[in-house]
């Protein structure tokens, strides 16, 4: 029960860097599958605020200056040609979106000019744009709307399962579809990686989409592409922890502290002050300490107070800006209607939000192995250790754009015969139905999930990171004797199957990597090795798979500098 | 609050069941449990293979639109409550359990031209529409089509509210230039003049005043 297919570029993805690349590749010329997990469209880009980084709206604002904000921010483990691409480049982001169908916010004459540039966490200047009352959801409707209009070809709801390869080159890749349960052989030119990120590892402390598993990552890393930076994961400080369902969801930065916000403990105390004025790498570094040291509630957070910002004009001011951009939705919800007027604190834990780390790339987005391109959150070096505000949209126009025309010119020509190793893969998908083992694919994910969380989540410890790889190999052998549905049609659980895969995988590149990271910087906060340590650890760790074992570029040796 | 509640869940799968059959499921009473929240322990804990499909757990991605009590609801928004009855949208033919068929639509999107022309001038001022901006409120969640008192899927001759919604935001698009009111007559929109208004949106729009009556003219 398979079908194949064949096409001069395959991307993989459904949000804005995948679509982009698609639309781009078709613009030159090419044949074009692009192949989603969800519905086009429904990626993370959708969920987002809908605010892109367009710098350069104000005169005392330049391309320099955008990008020495972002190496700044990425402690310098960016890679410093990318990041210039990302700043010099920053003006397709408006462009590119807006001729999908999105419009980003006017001033009143009905301009993008100085008036509607915010200022968006951790840039120097304001030079964010902001697309109320849609957000992210006009950005995803466009995208729909340009998949249609390039004439590419979509599949939706068809998951990655493998990579193909010919020699040293990628040239397909086996997909499940999940609507009918069969196998999906895509032979191509050239493959782009547009999947997003991992925050899904975090569940439920994610507020990322259910279907950002890291598929991206693990695919490359089999492939045996080299990425980088995979220790960075971005924590965001202020999210809801309960209830239950909505557990995770994000709702500020530290910024939305406002001037007179503090955090207090669960008896009430306050244990820090000036939070708007700290990166959220040092918020939720200081809050997962309080957290680890017993100071939170029974619902596992800490008090953020911004009572205090109410007594002001411009603290009032700042509730009805945000609240106009229905920032505080989600604590209405789950808090109700004091919390939401910042009367009432609001039970607070940090959040996975975005991973830094990726697919290694070169400045046209070709990664270390032939045929394949990467673009978006599954791109690594573009952000290092740590990331603006805003600027993950603008990166996933800009690459994607790139992606796509770099990945059409590698495939002229290029479109292979069917691939021979694809009918072991699609074979191993069809398998997926009706298995009678012992666990449930969905039990194991949450057991790996929980693992992640506590053991390499914010604060991480060698020991801890430790007892998390031999979890890892227990679920991994657990993962052999599973039990599926019967049903070919939208069977969750084969999904599951295949998402544990890449997660499994992800999850080992993520703590390896942070164990070699014997020191803080970024979003790496190693509690054992407090310190920054530019002597041995001011370049990049990578990982690639060779001979069936994970290589790391720096031996996980050498002594603390605490 | 300890006590369990219980909820039936219509599941059905086409392939093999000749009928959708409601099953009832335990989930505990926690204090604002949502409707996803029980469908998503009910797959951890109790019976992996139902089938939904969800995202982003609040954020109105669109995805986990299903019938609550006979009415469209967002699941994740919808506080679950004892004697529940979960369907899956009305109007829509079914895949598996709360999933239903959202292939075609693209292929819609596509015959009809429901999108921006490509090049349309961004860069001159642009001003948008009170109206318009209301429409954006569209989360592409389908619950639409299930209130629709014409709709019948796979009726090429009328395309129902969720289409009629997207046209009429590009109708309010500054860059636009097409003749939507054409292309909504052309999707059979001339239908809606004599039905009972009953389309409903679970975002609030106001779908036959706001988008409707606008593709329609002012001959209302």
């Amino acid at each position: 029960m398979e079908n194949t297919i064949s096409t001069d570029v395959l991307v993989i993805g459904g949000g804005g860097a995948a679509v982009t690349a698609a639309v781009s590749a078709a613009a030159l010329g090419a044949d074009v599958i692009l192949a989603s997990k969800e519905p086009i469209g429904y990626g993370d880009t959708r969920i987002s605020m809908g605010m892109i980084a367009n710098p350069c709206m104000k005169e005392d604002d330049s391309e320099k200056e955008f990008c020495n904000d972002l190496l700044e921010c990425g402690e310098h483990l960016n890679n410093p040609e990318i990041a210039w691409i990302l700043a010099k480049k920053a003006h397709r982001a408006r462009e590119i979106s807006e001729g999908f169908g999105h419009l980003f916010q006017r001033d009143k004459d009905g301009l993008i000019g100085p008036g509607v540039a915010f200022f968006s966490g951790g840039h120097s200047k304001a030079r964010t744009l902001r697309s109320p009352p849609s957000n992210g959801i006009g950005i995803g409707n466009a995208l729909r709307a340009a998949a249609v209009r390039s004439g590419v070809r979509v599949l939706e709801e068809t998951a990655a399962h493998k990579l193909l390869k010919d020699g040293d080159r990628v040239n397909g890749a086996v997909c499940y579809d999940l609507a009918r349960g069969g196998a999906i052989i895509i032979s191509a030119g050239a493959v782009i990686l547009a999947t997003g990120g991992a925050g899904w590892l975090y569940y439920p402390h994610t507020d990322c989409m259910s279907g950002a598993c890291g598929d991206g990552y693990s695919l490359a890393y089999e492939a045996g592409a080299e990425l980088t930076d995979m220790e960075q994961v971005q924590f965001v400080p202020f999210a809801l922890t309960h209830p239950a369902p909505l557990c995770g969801i994000f709702f500020g930065d530290p910024a939305s502290a406002g001037p007179a916000g503090v955090i207090r403990n669960a008896h009430g105390e306050a244990v820090l002050h000036n939070v708007h004025n700290r990166t959220r790498a040092q918020v939720t570094g200081l809050m997962s300490e309080l957290l680890s040291r017993g100071e939170g509630t029974e619902h596992g957070g800490l008090l953020l107070d911004l009572s205090a910002n109410l007594l002001t004009e411009d603290g009032r001011r700042m509730w009805e800006t945000r609240n106009r951009l229905g920032q505080f939705d989600a604590v209405r919800a789950a808090y109700g209607e004091k919390a939401y007027r910042w009367e009432e604190s609001l039970d607070v834990a940090p959040t996975a939000h975005y991973n830094m780390g990726g697919v290694k790339v070169d400045t046209e987005t070709q990664s270390s192995v032939k045929g394949l391109f990467a673009a978006g959150q599954v791109m690594g070096g573009v952000f290092g250790g740590d990331r603006l505000g805003s600027a993950s949209l603008t990166e996933v126009f800009v690459f994607g754009e790139i992606a796509g025309q770099e990945a059409a010119r590698a495939a002229k020509g290029a479109r292979p015969a069917r691939p021979a190793d694809a009918k072991r893969a699609a074979g191993e998908l069809t398998g997926l139905i009706g298995r009678c083992g012992k666990y449930t694919p969905i039990q194991l994910k949450r057991r790996l999930q929980d693992v992640m969380w506590n053991k390499v989540g914010i604060l991480r410890y060698e020991t801890g990171m430790k007892e998390a790889l031999a979890e890892f190999a227990l679920i991994e052998a657990q993962a052999r004797d599973i039990r599926t549905c019967a049903s070919r049609t939208f069977n969750r659980d084969a999904l599951d199957v295949i998402e544990l895969r890449h997660m499994l995988r992800c999850a080992l590149m993520i703590t390896r990597s942070a164990l070699t990271r014997r020191e803080t910087r970024g979003a790496h906060l190693r509690p054992d090795c407090p310190n920054r340590d530019d002597e041995n650890f001011a370049r990049n760790i990578t990982v690639r798979e060779s001979d069936g074992e994970m290589k790391i570029s720096k031996p996980e040796t050498g002594k603390c500098h605490g | 609050m300890a006590e369990n509640i219980h909820v039936e869940i219509m599941r059905f799968d086409p392939k093999t069941d000749p009928e959708p059959v409601r099953r009832v499921y335990s989930v505990r009473n926690e204090k604002k449990n949502t409707v996803l929240g029980a469908l998503l322990t009910i797959r951890e804990h109790e019976d992996s293979t139902l089938a939904f499909r969800y995202g982003c757990r609040c954020k109105h991605c669109g995805l986990c639109a299903v019938r609550v009590d006979g009415l469209p609801k967002m699941a994740c928004r919808t506080y679950v409550r004892n004697g529940m009855l979960i369907e899956p949208l009305g109007k829509l033919p079914v895949l598996r359990d709360l999933v239903t068929e959202r292939e075609g639509l693209l292929t819609i999107y596509k015959k009809h031209g429901v999108f921006l022309e490509e090049g349309a001038d961004s860069d001159v001022p642009l001003r948008e529409d009170g109206m318009g901006t209301s429409l954006k409120r569209c989360l592409d969640c389908l619950a639409c089509f299930s209130t629709c008192c014409n709709y019948e899927h796979g009726n090429a001759g009328f395309m129902g509210p969720y289409f009629f919604v997207k046209t009429a935001q590009l109708l309010f698009d500054p860059r636009d230039r097409q003749d939507r009111r054409a292309q909504a007559k052309a999707m059979g929109i001339e239908k809606c003049r004599t039905c009972s208004h009953n389309c409903y949106c679970i975002n609030g729009i106001d779908i036959y005043r706001h988008a409707i009556m606008k593709l329609l003219g002012n001959d209302v």
